[in-house]
């Protein structure tokens, strides 16, 4: 009796999936391009280095760059590290090459990729040697933004003291997705603050930040001099700009009185800003939703590496 | 006690339980026994009808399973240790500071929870089990949590191994432990399992033996021979006791006291274990043999390079006497063959034997002259003693009876080692550093703490420097040093002895200069490109490696004024290096250099040959 439930329930299900024809009907504008928590993603393509190189020989180098997050890449650096006593760039070639590649859109829902090739030179690897390995690193700098939209409800009925039913109510918002960049916002808290004024409160959001990408956060200045061998300062490091607006107003979210200080400084890879209406919301409004709107703009930096194995031609 | 009733002594409750499914399965129908054995999965566990554990059926359906939930486990702890796939895995962080309450919250109101409670509901519908409040449902719950907490937090998707593990412990919670302890205990064996898996290692690993012996396998190895005696389990046991012991004995023996765990930060790697490993077996060998050599500074140390097709040096092999018994009053001959491999430069190299105390050289040697071997070459040999006047006059080194002769190859030979060394701005590195980032793994450098290669040969060369990452900046209040050591690989086979240190000479890769008020500019001079052309490229080596030289400054070790040592060639050189930032580093953030160390010496390859001489018979 069961066999015979599971077969048709089967049967049916084959039917249904027969009548799909596979094809996503989602109109284009459904598709959330600001989504995930990569931007910049560099790989060695296949061979290029290769896994064995003769020693005093040119070799190729080239690194797929795809930018699959949702903001595009200006004035990127990608620069190669050498053991330059067994390797060399080749002299036609640089060791920093700059690129610049758009991001995810609705209209281009994959982003854009680049492949960056230079050549290098193998030398001698030492008189009783045959073999020697050695490493290539390829460090990627740019500059990228994430941007975060969602609608929040700004309840102006800080103590619930007003009767009937409400457009909204605050609730605390998780987001694991990412937002198609590196630094992503993962939740944001909302709250009602009074104001001196009796007449209106101050809303106020509490803003969870986290770099849950596979680099560093770099100030946003800072990027050119990341991917050099220049001193940086400790504070270079995990620094991200912060712009937040409630319904086109901006938001304070400043540590101290100075308003450009809007910056969050990442330890351990996470922090969390507080930003503040500071005109507030009239008292007499009902509850409603409005739209937040945040930017955070660093830089970012990432290395990948790849080990090359140097023989010698042995002519015995 | 043997140690079935060790490892039973930590599952006493657990055997008891097995007792309990001895019986049970005994009291089964014989069709349900074969399907018990047979059916070791989670359908296999739920389709056997074995004994009832409360309201639950109980198995033991995963009795034949056992072995190779062992053998899984090991593997995990292998693949754990191995570099690739993401690095070394030891679990997560726990995070203190969280608002719990808020977490309990979202995970309690999140819809995959409530999927898990619907599931279980409609589960418990079909069923027709109204008891909805017991431990089964309390159990459920909490598994659901956990899991819901897992999936919720996903970050731990992105590495391969912490997957594996996860799935593991779902595989061996819910076919072994579900066959023995019924679904409600298996659920909370679960979440135990990966809670203690994913974060008990952050939690433990300042005791320095539980960064070798991961919780998940030794929970699986008592686990399973708590419920099955599985001898498989024994083996495992013995073999985690083997490398308990043996890190132990490597750890006391770092310590030079007592036994006591150390602490240490980081997680070994694949070859951090297997170098500890050897270490180790190291350890307890010099300590049985009591020849530990206390000079030998095992921090600055190195390894032979692997020339795959041409092991390098000089072997003196097949030593032998031409007869088994001599007659007095013939010449006692002894030959061999000499086999000598270098890639580059000749080696020049004069055979010949002694015997007595005298050391009394043989009369006769072939070949007499000195000899070059450009490459490969195998070259016999033979030496004759003539025979004495009279044999037992003191000048007569070989008697009646049984005499050794020594066979000898004093050769020229040099050794070449290299030590690959990172620098970066020491502004930046401190930067990083005090950032909490590891520099290392920002760079994907995989190769932390890399140690001195050095060519086949009888000399060893270490060399070290402060750290692997040296940080550069314009001036220093402490100058970085550069250690090098030189041993004699006689405890690696090589019978001889170094006669005469030639030369040794210092490749500083381009702008790291010996610190000028340094004790070791004594000792070391300046050399100029043409030396190390001569030097680090060898004799017939093409032109166009002088280029090399652009990349190194060379010193010259001045051997008239190093200190002789009788007893043996050993030596050791610490010197302050200057690292100057503007000629160090590169245009990239971190810079990967090399230093490297000839030593030119004359050596002694020894082999005593026992002959046997006799009276001539009347």
């Amino acid at each position: 009796m069961n066999k015979k439930l599971i077969l048709m329930i089967g049967i049916l299900f084959l039917l249904a999936l027969s009548g799909c024809d596979g094809s996503n009907k989602n109109p284009i504008t459904d598709a959330d391009v600001r989504k995930g928590i990569e931007g910049l993603t560099m790989e060695f393509t296949k061979n290029a280095p290769p896994e064995k190189v003769f020693e005093d020989s040119i070799f190729p180098i080239a690194v797929n760059l795809k930018n699959i997050g949702a903001s595009d890449i200006e004035n990127g650096f990608i620069v190669f590290g050498f053991e330059k006593a067994y390797v060399d760039v080749n002299a036609k070639s640089g060791e920093k090459q700059g690129f610049s590649i758009k991001g995810k859109s609705i209209f281009n829902l994959n982003g854009d990729e680049e492949f960056v090739t230079i050549d290098a030179q193998t030398k001698k690897i030492g008189a009783q040697s045959e073999t020697h390995t050695s490493s290539i690193l390829a460090t990627a700098c740019y500059q990228y933004r994430t941007i975060f939209g969602e609608s929040v409800c700004v309840d102006t009925d800080i103590y619930g003291i007003r009767k009937g039913e409400k457009a909204c109510t605050i609730k605390d918002l998780d987001y694991s997705n990412g937002q198609g960049a590196p630094a992503t916002i993962t939740k944001i808290e909302t709250r009602m603050l009074p104001d001196v004024d009796e007449n209106k409160v101050k809303p106020h959001f509490i803003i969870y930040v986290e770099n849950k990408g596979n680099g560093e956060v770099v100030s946003l200045d800072k990027v050119e001099k990341a991917c050099t061998s220049e001193a940086l300062e400790y504070t270079d490091f995990n620094m991200i700009k912060i712009k937040a607006t409630l319904s086109g107003k901006d938001l304070d979210c400043s540590v101290g009185d100075e308003p450009s200080s809007a910056a969050i400084r990442l330890r351990e890879k996470k922090d969390m800003v507080r930003c503040t209406l500071e005109d507030g919301v009239g008292r007499n409004i009902d509850s409603y939703m409005a739209p937040l709107k945040i930017e955070l703009e660093y830089g970012y930096t990432f290395t990948i590496s790849k080990n090359i194995l140097i023989e010698k031609v042995l002519k015995y | 006690m043997g140690i079935r009733d060790w490892l039973s002594q930590g599952f006493g409750h657990a055997k008891r339980i097995s007792g309990n499914i001895k019986t049970g399965v005994q009291q089964m129908p014989a069709r349900t026994k074969v399907a018990a054995a047979a059916g070791a999965g989670l359908m296999g566990g739920l389709a056997a009808r074995g004994f009832r554990k409360g309201k639950e059926t109980v198995t033991g359906a995963g009795r034949d399973t056992g072995t190779m939930f062992l053998v899984l486990a090991f593997i995990i702890f292998v693949v754990d240790l191995m570099d690739a796939g993401g690095g070394r895995y030891t679990g997560f962080q726990w995070v203190w500071g969280f608002d719990n309450v808020s977490i309990i919250t979202n995970i309690a109101t999140s819809s995959i929870f409530g999927t898990f409670m619907l599931v279980y509901l409609i589960n418990k519908v079909i069923r027709k089990e109204w008891d909805l409040i017991g431990y089964k449902t309390f159990s459920f719950v909490v598994f659901s949590f956990w899991m819901t907490f897992f999936i919720m937090n996903n970050q731990w998707f992105a590495s391969l191994k912490a997957i594996i593990h996860f799935i593991y412990i779902l595989v061996f919670g819910f076919t072994f432990i579900k066959s023995y302890e019924g679904s409600s205990t298996a659920y909370n064996y679960i979440w135990v399992l990966l809670l203690l898996d994913f974060f008990g290692y952050t939690l433990l690993k300042e005791i320095v033996i539980f960064r070798y012996i991961p919780s998940i396998f030794l929970i699986t190895i008592f686990y399973v021979y708590g419920k099955t005696q599985n001898t498989a389990s024994i083996f495992f046991f013995v073999l985690v006791l083997v490398i308990l012991f043996i890190f132990a004995y490597k750890d006391v023996q770092a310590q030079g006291g007592d036994f006591t765990f150390i602490t240490d930060k980081s997680g070994p790697t694949w070859e951090d274990w297997w170098s500890d490993f050897s270490q180790g077996i190291g350890s307890v060998a010099n300590a049985w043999t009591g020849v530990l050599n206390k000079q030998i500074q095992y921090a600055i140390t190195g390894k032979v390079e692997e020339n795959q097709y041409k092991p390098i040096g000089v072997y003196l092999e097949d030593a032998r006497p031409a007869e088994t018994i001599f007659y007095e009053d013939e010449p006692i001959v002894v030959w061999g063959t000499i086999k000598a491999k270098t890639l580059d430069d000749p080696i020049k190299i004069q055979v010949g034997c002694y015997a007595g105390k005298e050391k009394k050289r043989a009369d006769k040697v072939n070949p007499k002259e000195e000899f070059e071997v450009f490459s490969l070459e195998d070259q016999n040999f033979d030496c004759a003693f003539n025979k004495c006047e009279n044999i037992e006059a003191p000048e007569c080194p070989l008697k009646i009876g049984s005499n050794k002769i020594t066979a000898f190859a004093d050769f020229n030979f040099e050794t070449l080692a290299y030590l690959k060394v990172y620098f970066m701005d020491n502004e930046r590195k401190r930067a990083m550093t005090r950032d909490g980032l590891d520099i290392f793994e920002e760079f994907d450098i995989k190769d932390r703490e890399p140690i001195t290669v050095y060519t086949n040969g009888p000399v060893a060369i270490g060399m070290g420097t402060t750290t692997s990452l040296v940080g550069v900046s314009d001036s220093y209040s402490v100058y970085p040093t550069l250690t090098v050591l030189l041993r004699n690989r006689d405890d690696e086979g090589w019978q001889g002895h170094i006669t005469r240190l030639n030369g040794l000479f210092l490749f500083l890769p381009e702008g790291v200069e010996l610190e000028s008020e340094d004790t070791c500019r004594e000792i070391f001079n300046n050399a100029g490109e043409e030396e190390c052309k001569k030097e680090l490229c060898g004799e017939t080596a093409e032109s166009d490696c002088s280029e090399v030289c652009k990349y190194y400054n060379t010193y010259s070790l001045d051997t008239k004024k190093l200190r002789e040592r009788e007893d043996e060639v050993f030596e050791s050189f610490r010197c302050k290096i200057n690292p100057m930032s503007n000629k160090v580093l590169g245009n990239t953030p971190i810079t990967t250099k090399y230093f490297r160390v000839k030593a030119k010496y004359d050596y002694i390859l020894e082999k005593p040959v026992t002959v046997n001489i006799e009276e001539v018979p009347e």
